[in-house]
């Protein structure tokens, strides 16, 4: 079975709409960021305390918000979880008192079974933070690297620019979706950095191979050829690991639920952005270069 | 070497053989009946267990908790003399640390050097030099001598709890990591592990009682922040309880809890904001429970804290209590004290604490106590004092709540004491326990903690599994419909890719995360692609017309820089990863990354093999791909 056997499409002919298409996405996470007030951040970097609680039927929320309300949980946040009977209550940090669960048993009076806690203090939350964004930035610079060294410069401008572009988008999602960020969706975010880097690399491979057996050709014609050749690849990679991370997002479990999502929105960005903004962006800083020699 | 089909068979042969080694631990423990467990002698059992696959505690159900001592804290007690200016020098120096995510140690000498403070004042004993720079050096000895003890002393707490190897690590310079795989009750982990173990015996300064109250109370009048409740709902209807009920308490089972509808009158609390709340109740003065959070905060108020007398504080009894207020309802209260800041004894001079159930004949028959006996200091400090204080009231005071406080009936010779007033036996032990194992060198704070519920561990393997599984049949079917004989290869590789991931997790001794599985998930889905990319660059070649051998040559050549490249770049977020997440990232990027460097042998080498097999001694006309 060939599903793209000798394609023929501009790619690069349609970079502009693709270029359109991807400001829109970008101004909209960032416009949606903005309005919230950035990300919206979970316990692991804002500090905080959130627990897992199972019941035996349904639960009621609206009377279950009232009844830890009236016993000191005013600020906390209650949503099902997963099932009906699962809730997940997000409160304040709470480690250095030690007397939640008797707490919560005594303001919610019915039975229920503790499944998660977890409970980050506000310190440790601000570490977690530029821990996170120091692996970002650092995976960022040490690929830059990398790539430059193995290609060169412009590639490296192409590649980062697309995984700026990834992150950006798939944040965006998560605000536009009020999905919270914590620790394991930015794990997800790296994995998508190395998802959507691998796909761009093979691109970019096969562009330098083709400038030196096509060194007549344009620029324009190399990329364009290059990106029809890869195609097949890009495809069928795409859509075995879409596959497996659908089937963790859909049979995973709760908690793992978001984790797979971002992995999701990633593979399609990621996809996209080796196809429609690493090679532009790559020309881009080529074809500028070149002009002022 | 490698054109030799013999060697790369053998070697081959041989990873396999190493992954089948490495995996069979593994097998065994999981496959393994309760019963032929049990009969297993303990160093076979630890033995297989090191060797198999570690659960992470988010699927076996645990706790992970850290732990920061309070080094401020500590530097505070280790100053022999406590001036005001030295205090709030450390003060600021913590906060600064705090806001500015530094160390504290550096803050304090850049604040004493800035204020001209000379620490050897302090700190005689500590330094020989005595500028503040060794000064400084010497607190982070103390501080590190303080977190090793603390670790030793958390390691003994939670030893006598009874946890199947529990994992405790000093984390950084001041913190330490608790890992209490299966655990049951998180709560009384969590109090055992935080209790510094301060045990004190006090004097209740009843004497003092009114006039503090009265204080208090004109505080609160006189503050802006504060207002009287509102007269609007001033019923007097409403049941005040009666003091001190002298009815028999078996009759509280049946009776009702109506500490919920007893409210203080609002006229009351318009003249008394504070003492309007305690009623004389059995055993002393009290709060009923749904008023107690509220006197709780008052007693918090700076303002308030700031007119009680400096030789005492309030302190709480360490549990609620029920009394009956008529024949069919009852009241849940917290009983209140004024104890003296200068403890008689304290717990240094303590030894021998054992947790028993009272023998019969005394008034405490049938309940768990702790016996305990002190030093000879404690001993003589001990009959002094209760010689002098007869008729008076001695609070037992551990953790800052106070467990009993009994009248001396006269003077206590030879230190033997008990203490009674725990709420169960887990309680009583627990004391014991940590009394025997010593008290903090510094208080230790619960900064994170993760706990899973062992049921919701199990969901989770078991989701993981058939995501897992999900995933790899639909990849393994695409293959073969896509590339048929070759995507079979392919599939084969596959399969060897996972079984390898897993040796080499066992093989680290590494532990299986949740966040783990998914990158094994995850691993299925991107192993293939070195595949896809050398079938797809094979299907080009062939397009140009080459022979199935010289297309399946250039395949593979060309191909390899590609996933070279491509899978180095995927490994630096890996790594960058490992490196700085902790726990579950880690064991998510530790398989990634496994799954990856597994990838190039499985997916380059061991198909390269099999088509070289295939095309060893017949040219192949076709190609199934």
């Amino acid at each position: 079975m060939r599903l793209f056997n000798k394609t023929n499409i501009d790619f690069v002919g349609k970079s502009n709409i693709a270029k359109f298409l991807s400001m829109a996405l970008i101004i909209a996470g960032l416009a949606s960021l903005a309005l919230k007030g950035g990300p919206e951040l979970s316990i692991d970097f804002t500090g905080g305390t959130i627990a897992q609680l199972q019941f035996d039927s349904a639960v009621d929320i609206g009377e279950l918000r009232a009844k830890l309300a009236e016993n000191g949980f005013e600020s906390s946040e209650i949503i099902t979880f997963g099932s009906p009977n699962e809730v997940l209550i997000k409160t304040q940090f709470s480690g250095a008192n030690s007397e939640l669960e008797s707490n919560l048993r005594t303001a919610i009076k019915s039975e229920f079974q503790v499944r998660r806690v977890e409970s980050v203090g506000p310190k440790i939350g601000k570490e977690l933070q530029s821990d996170a964004l120091s692996a970002i930035l650092l995976s960022l610079l040490l690929i830059l690297i990398y790539i430059s060294f193995r290609f060169d410069r412009f590639y490296a401008y192409g590649a980062v620019v697309a995984l700026i572009h990834d992150v950006l988008i798939t944040m965006g999602v998560f605000s536009l979706l009020s999905i919270e960020i914590d620790l394991t969706i930015v794990a997800a975010f790296l994995t998508i950095v190395g998802y959507s880097l691998n796909d761009t690399i093979v691109v970019f491979d096969r562009i330098r191979e083709n400038v030196i057996k096509h060194a007549r050709e344009s620029l324009d014609t190399i990329v364009n050829i290059s990106l029809n050749s890869t195609l097949g690849r890009t495809i069928v990679t795409s859509l075995t690991t879409f596959v497996v991370v659908l089937s963790l997002f859909l049979f995973g479990g709760e908690v793992i639920k978001n984790f797979a999502f971002a992995l999701i929105v990633g593979i399609f960005v990621g996809t996209y952005s080796s196809i429609y903004v690493a090679s532009p962006v790559m020309m881009y800083f080529e074809k500028k270069v070149a002009a002022k020699k | 070497m490698f054109r030799d089909l013999k060697v790369r068979g053998f070697l081959i042969f041989l990873v396999v053989l190493a992954a089948g080694y490495k995996i069979y631990p593994t097998y065994q423990y999981y496959t393994m009946s309760d019963e032929s467990k049990a009969k297993m002698s303990n160093g076979d059992m630890k033995k297989l267990r090191s060797d198999a696959i570690n659960l992470g505690l988010d699927l076996q159900g645990g706790m992970y908790v850290l732990l920061e001592a309070e080094i401020p804290t500590l530097v505070r007690k280790l100053a022999s003399k406590k001036p005001d200016e030295l205090m709030k020098t450390i003060t600021d120096a913590e906060q600064r640390a705090t806001n500015l995510q530094t160390d504290f140690f550096d803050e304090f000498e850049t604040l004493a050097n800035k204020r001209e403070l000379r620490l050897i004042r302090y700190y005689t004993n500590l330094s020989t030099s005595r500028d503040n720079g060794s000064v400084i050096s010497a607190l982070k000895l103390q501080r590190d001598d303080a977190v090793s003890s603390a670790l030793e002393i958390i390691r003994n707490r939670v030893d006598e709890f009874g946890v199947a190897e529990p994992n405790i690590q000093k984390y950084g310079k001041n913190r330490i990591i608790v890992e209490l795989a299966g655990i049951d009750d998180a709560d009384r982990a969590r109090k055992l592990i935080q209790r510094t173990a301060s045990l004190e015996f006090t004097l209740v300064m009843n004497e003092k009682l009114q006039s503090t109250l009265e204080k208090i109370d004109a505080t609160l009048l006189a503050a802006d922040d504060f207002k009287t409740p509102v007269d609007a709902e001033d019923d007097e209807d409403k049941d005040e309880p009666t003091d001190a009920v002298d009815d028999i308490f078996s009759e509280l089972d049946n009776a009702t809890d109506v500490s919920d509808i007893i409210s203080t009158p609002v006229h009351i609390l318009k003249e008394s904001p504070f003492s309007g709340y305690l009623r004389g109740l059995p055993g002393g003065v009290g709060v009923v429970s749904n008023e107690y959070n509220k006197v709780k905060s008052l007693l918090e108020r700076e303002d308030v804290q700031s007119v009680i007398p400096r030789d005492g504080r309030f302190l709480w009894a360490s549990k609620f209590e029920k009394t009956p207020i008529d024949e069919s309802n009852f009241v849940e209260y917290r009983l209140l004290y004024f104890v003296r800041n200068n403890p008689e004894i304290s717990g240094g001079m303590v030894k021998n604490p054992q947790a028993t159930i009272a023998s019969a004949g005394t008034d405490v028959s049938g309940q768990w106590v702790v016996n305990l006996e002190m030093t000879p200091e404690g001993a003589r400090k001990w009959s002094r004092f209760t010689g002098a204080n007869i008729d008076k009231q001695v609070a037992i005071v551990l953790d800052e709540k106070i467990f009993m406080a009994p009248f001396i009936r006269g003077k206590i010779p030879g230190g033997r004491t008990q203490i009674s007033g725990f709420a169960d036996a887990n309680e009583a032990k627990d004391i014991s326990n940590v009394l025997r194992a010593g008290e903090l060198p510094a208080p230790v704070y619960i900064i994170e903690e993760r706990t899973v519920g062992p049921s919701l561990g199990s969901d989770s393997i078991t989701s993981g599994r058939q995501a897992m599984l999900v995933g790899f049949i639909i990849v393994l079917i695409f293959m073969v419909l896509y590339y048929q004989g070759s995507g079979l290869i392919a599939n084969i590789a596959l399969i060897l890719n996972l079984v390898i991931v897993i040796a080499i997790l066992a093989g680290m001794n590494a532990t299986l995360t949740l966040p783990g599985i998914a990158g094994l998930i995850l691993t299925i889905g991107m192993a293939v692609d070195a595949n896809v990319i050398i079938f797809e660059r094979i299907r080009e070649e062939l397009d140009l017309g080459k022979t199935v051998k010289a297309a399946i040559d250039a395949g593979y050549q060309r191909a390899f820089i590609t996933i070279l490249d491509a899978n180095i770049t995927t490994l630096i977020a890996a790594f960058v990863l490992a490196w700085i997440g902790s726990g579950p990232i880690k064991g998510f990027a530790i398989t990634l990354s496994a799954g990856i460097i597994c990838s190039m042998f499985t997916a380059v080498f061991v198909t390269r093999t099999v088509f070289m097999m295939m095309t060893a001694n017949k040219p192949l006309e076709k190609l199934s791909i």
